[in-house]
């Protein structure tokens, strides 16, 4: 059933960005504009004129007190996130900060961007913590190689010689158990040779990780092969 | 692109600054909770559809990509999707084609009043270019996108076949984004 052309994907691809799709029907476009680049520009195309519609909607002023439920809610919620990834905003917004970190992982590696003073502690445990032996070694084609260590802070992955992805793709680690679906970890870009994405949430119980290439904002499910996989 | 302000707004959110919070609620509450109410109508489910979107954005900032677009249209992306997902989570709560069309057409024959010049001058922009394409397109995408139905659904409500309903739904976004384009707004 999956069989489907191009031009049958191809004149459901409005639909799609309108997220008139069926589930099913939305796993085969995703994974055809992955590889087509006529249908992800036209889908690029229908997605901003999508988006456009929302611009039209009245602004309705929110009930009594709408605010003070949402801070209260806020602050009950602190520290639940599923994940924390590294957010490429900093990055984007930081000076490059160099990282000899090299003969720890045998990476072909260079650099990696942080910026606050958070971020800067946030190196440091990740090199403390890619000094530990039990991490989870993944590989991939072209020397493509991770590695996913445990902290106290929830599982730590380290990548490097990724491929280079779209601006509108994204990187997603999943892990991985036998006979159930695989469970998102988080997103993160390759801005640089090195990646990292801190989880925080725990690798136990799982048996196995991997990453794909993703549309931009991750996936409910992996929509391509693995870049990279612990085998 | 996201305006400087916005950055320094997310910034504090990924220093879990709840005064951001408070400001990009005070910014872009009245947007989120009309998108939820387009979409729901005055159900008690359009507030919690608006209050989970602000959680959304406190519990991963980092989601956000300014490089992607203006916050306001991350967030009224996130309050629709989530709208959607409860209509079709509770079929009680799904408005009537008759509700969405009305709703929409009304809005784009009167204002829309927003709080800033720029904001309101963009929704006209965007209603006006909305009003060049055909009636037929404009109910399908309706249904759609503010109804949460599928192009299938969208094809039995109107009683059209399913490739009739896809041609309207591709047919209508191709044209709304020659009109943007041709506005200049990209």
């Amino acid at each position: 059933m999956n069989e489907r052309s191009h031009d049958e994907i191809k004149e459901l691809i409005a639909a799609y960005a309108l997220g008139a799709l069926p589930d099913d029907e939305i796993r085969i476009v995703r994974a055809h504009i992955l590889e087509c680049d006529e249908c992800m520009a036209e889908a690029d195309d229908y997605l901003e004129a999508a988006s456009s519609l929302a611009l039209s909607v009245k602004p309705v002023e929110a009930p009594t007190g709408f605010e003070e439920r949402v801070i209260s809610r806020a602050r009950g919620s602190i520290g639940d996130s599923l994940v924390r990834p590294l957010p490429s905003l900093r990055r984007r917004l930081a000076p490059a900060f160099a990282i000899g970190i090299l003969s720890l992982l045998s990476l072909a590696l260079v650099a990696v961007t942080f910026a606050t003073r958070s971020d800067l502690e946030s190196t440091e445990r990740i090199a403390t913590a890619l000094l530990r032996s039990d991490g989870i070694e993944l590989a991939g084609e072209a020397g493509a190689v991770g590695k996913l260590v445990e902290t106290q802070e929830g599982a730590t992955l380290v990548a490097a010689g990724l491929p280079e992805v779209r601006a509108d793709r994204t990187f997603q680690l999943w892990f991985l158990e036998e006979g159930a679906d695989p469970v998102s970890a988080g997103t993160f870009d390759a801005s640089g040779d090195l990646s990292v994405l801190e989880t925080g949430v725990t690798f136990e119980g799982f048996a196995g990780a991997a990453v794909t290439i993703e549309p931009a904002g991750g996936s409910d499910q992996p929509t391509s092969d693995p870049v990279i996989s612990s085998g | 692109m996201a305006s400087d302000p916005e950055v320094d707004l997310v910034e504090g959110l990924l220093a879990r600054d709840e005064g951001a919070l408070r400001r990009v609620m005070a910014i872009h509450a009245g947007a989120v909770y009309g998108m939820a109410r387009r979409v729901l109508g005055e159900s008690t489910m359009a507030e919690e559809v608006a209050q989970d979107t602000f959680l959304a954005l406190w519990r991963r900032p980092g989601a956000y990509d300014p490089e992607r677009g203006p916050l306001k249209a991350f967030l009224l992306g996130v309050a629709r999707n989530k709208a959607i997902d409860a209509v079709r989570k509770e079929q009680g709560v799904r408005r009537t084609k008759e509700e969405l069309v009305a709703g929409f057409e009304s809005e784009l024959a009167v204002g829309v009043a927003d709080s800033t010049f720029q904001r309101a001058a963009e929704a006209t922009e965007v209603r006006k270019s909305l009003g060049m394409i055909s009636a037929v397109q404009r109910e399908a995408i309706v249904l759609a996108y503010f109804g949460g139905r599928t192009y299938r659904e969208v094809a039995e409500e109107l009683g059209i076949p399913e490739g009739t309903a896809k041609t309207r739904l591709r047919d209508g976004l191709k044209r709304l984004k020659e009109v943007l384009d041709t506005d200049g707004r990209r």
